[in-house]
């Protein structure tokens, strides 16, 4: 019988071994030039394990390899092995130094049905807290003192279950440590599965999160009323949900099912808060810091962009939007330039800005119009005027081109950077409709204008008469 | 399961499957922007011309399962057209199914042809698999090429893949993403 630990280490103050939201795979050797992938702890694990193994192996023999792969990643990230030696990743895919993943590979369902079930499972000496440095090989061609990939197959085909099969390389004295925490903002896993009938807190963020999912995805029925109840219409969500990312429609949400629903949603949701409600005024300073780096007008736009290009690489990292040209927004700005095969200056230099600019407009070309929103953004301290082009430009553009479906009086503009005759026309309409002098320039007073007026139309920030009964529009 | 509801080319050449070193040879995929007039017909099988006869002997069955996305699985792309090939002895590609996503942004189960191959020295008797390549396209999109994807016998291999929108204005032909499947690391010691 296994043994196993049904709890996670932690002691408190001292060192918690939790599972990471999220893993950053070096493509290369450690000192070797190349990409970072940002991705899901569990899909690593299942490119990891669908890049290792053959899923035509036997169960016991897959699950033994997994724990070990999963081990060797934990362990990584618990030491800080790479981080703490000042690399910005926490793994290589060099089997070399780690072990092999191959970016955007598919993956083979045998090995993903195990990988759901155990990837927050490792492997410990016993006495100890970090996961085991689980060391492996073929054990034909190449030799280790470790774990035989070919040998776990003959184990398990001998009738070994993975602990033994673990046991046999590593020694008796390891446990098992089972279900370690998710570490994340979300709840994690409710330790068993939902299905039909159950109801608590769990069902209810579930609901939630399928209703989220569902925005996007149309196959998936809305949940409604979302009471944390596990009804008929949760059941379908889930079911539709299961086929749209080929899980097995069961309707029961078990582990792999709650994690690739959480890890969808977060994604839905990231790209949601990009496009539709863009970054409140309010989390602008309107002071902008000068220590710390470099305040360049430019840089919120730059910011706000690569955050949009990061919901689409996973190779960029996200910035806080602050205006200040920091080691974040550069380190961003790096990992931009790498993934667009551009000089690595850590500079918006023009080749920079232009490639950044035409990524964005090809996104924003495959979203639908009512989902495109821009960030509120403070007044770049530069006038626009005809023949003005750049980015603020653009921003304008933007704004006027959301304002005018509802203020009919104002003719529709194309965004494309460039202050035309058509965007003066349509400055100056919206001047006159709001009572500014229509003298087709953008200034702070039209700008912050233009930028208040799209909040109030986009998202409804202030309230209108009748909109909230009993309460007085701009009382106390 | 695994039915499909697509017609499979009548036969595969059995002269057809991807040999040893596939992985390591240069991959000339074109099409980085695909325009609406060159889209193939939806769910439209290829390759009619193959003779039955030669359907390969002793063939296993996998199955690949495609999903399309943008912004990192956020959004499924509707009308991407995923198309499967197989290479032959002269390296060359045989398309064997178009397929067309849904507003889900996925396609059909497929179901494809497993065969040992005794040449492939990747590959032993108990546990061989065999490879295919597939494009990905879509309106607006940068094209995705996946070269020597494996397929084992009665496993499915899923395929979430990731379109990254083209860039406005004038474009180069290196934002087209090639996903080369290497071996594994323990194809060496498969006997």
């Amino acid at each position: 019988m296994i043994e196993v630990i049904k709890m996670s280490i932690s002691i408190p103050g001292l060192t918690t071994v939790t599972i990471p939201e999220n893993i950053t795979v070096h493509l290369g050797a450690p000192d070797e030039p190349a990409a970072n992938v940002t991705l899901p702890f569990i899909d690593y694990v299942k490119n990891v394990a669908s890049s290792e193994l053959y899923p035509t192996w036997p169960e016991e023999a897959l699950r033994a390899n997994i724990y070990a792969i999963v081990s060797i990643a934990l362990n990584r990230v618990f030491t800080e092995w790479y981080r703490s030696q000042g690399y910005n990743f926490d793994i290589t895919n060099s089997t070399q130094y780690d072990q092999s993943f191959v970016n955007n590979r598919g993956i083979f369902d045998s090995i993903s049905n195990n990988v759901d079930e155990i990837f927050n499972d490792y492997v410990v000496r016993q006495g100890q807290i970090e996961p085991l440095y689980a060391t492996y090989c073929d054990g034909r061609v190449s030799l280790c003192e470790g774990m035989y990939q070919w040998g776990t197959v003959a184990l398990a085909n001998e009738g070994y279950i993975p602990y033994d099969i673990l046991k046999y390389y590593y020694g008796d004295n390891i446990n098992i440590v089972e279900n370690a925490p998710v570490g994340s903002l979300l709840v994690t896993y409710p330790g068993t599965p939902l299905k039909l009938q159950n109801s608590g807190s769990h069902v209810y963020l579930l609901q939630t999160m399928l209703n989220v999912i569902s925005v996007n995805f149309p196959a998936i029925p809305k949940i409604y009323p979302v009471d944390g109840v596990f009804n008929s219409p949760t059941e379908s969500a889930v079911k539709e949900f299961q086929k749209i990312f080929n899980l097995t429609p069961t309707g029961i949400v078990d582990k792999g099912t709650w994690n690739k629903i959480r890890n969808i949603y977060v994604s839905v949701r990231k790209l949601a808060e990009l496009t539709s409600q863009g970054v409140l005024t309010s989390e602008i300073p309107s002071k902008l810091p000068l220590e710390g780096g470099a305040v360049v007008p430019r840089v919120q736009l730059v910011q706000y962009f690569l955050n949009v290009l990061s919901a689409y690489y996973d190779t960029i990292p996200t910035v806080d939007i602050d205006g200040i040209l920091g080691p974040n927004t550069r380190k961003s700005l790096i990992e931009f330039q790498k993934t667009m095969q551009l000089p690595v200056t850590g500079i918006l230099d023009d080749q920079t800005w232009t490639t950044m600019y035409n990524s964005i407009m090809g996104i924003l070309k495959t979203l639908p119009p009512s989902a495109i929103a821009l960030p509120s953004l403070i007044y770049p301290n530069i006038v626009y005027s005809i023949s003005s082009e750049g980015p603020g430009v653009y921003v304008i553009q933007q704004y006027l081109t959301y304002i005018s479906t509802f203020i009919t009086d104002i003719p529709q503009v194309v965004p494309n950077g460039k202050f035309s005759p058509s965007t003066q026309a349509a400055v100056i309409a919206f001047q006159k409709h709001f009572g500014l002098t229509p003298d087709g320039i953008v200034g702070k007073t039209t700008w912050d204008k233009i930028v208040e007026v799209y909040r109030d139309l986009k998202f409804g920030e202030r309230r209108t008469a009748g909109q909230f009964p009993g309460a007085e529009l701009g009382g106390a | 399961m695994h039915n499909n509801s697509f017609q499979q080319l009548n036969s595969i050449n059995n002269k057809g499957y991807v040999i040893l070193d596939n992985a390591s040879k240069t991959y000339r995929a074109r099409n980085m922007i695909v325009e609406k007039a060159k889209m193939p017909n939806q769910n439209e099988t290829i390759n009619k011309d193959i003779p039955a006869s030669v359907t390969p002997p002793k063939v296993s069955t996998g199955y690949l399962a495609v999903g399309v996305f943008t912004a990192l699985g956020a959004l499924p792309v509707k009308d991407a057209v995923v198309t499967v090939y197989i290479n032959n002895d002269k390296g060359e590609e045989n398309a064997i199914y178009h397929l067309v996503t849904d507003a889900n942004g996925r396609i059909p189960s497929v179901e494809l042809p497993v065969k040992y191959d005794p040449n492939n020295k990747l590959e032993s008797s108990k546990y061989f698999f065999s490879t295919y390549n597939m494009r990905i396209q879509a309106i607006n999109y940068y094209t995705v090429n996946v070269v020597d994807l494996r397929i084992f016998p009665n496993i499915t291999t899923d395929y979430s893949v990731s379109l990254i929108p083209v860039m406005s204005g004038p474009t180069t032909d290196h934002h087209e993403q090639i996903i080369i499947i290497p071996p594994s690391p323990i194809d060496k010691s498969n006997e």
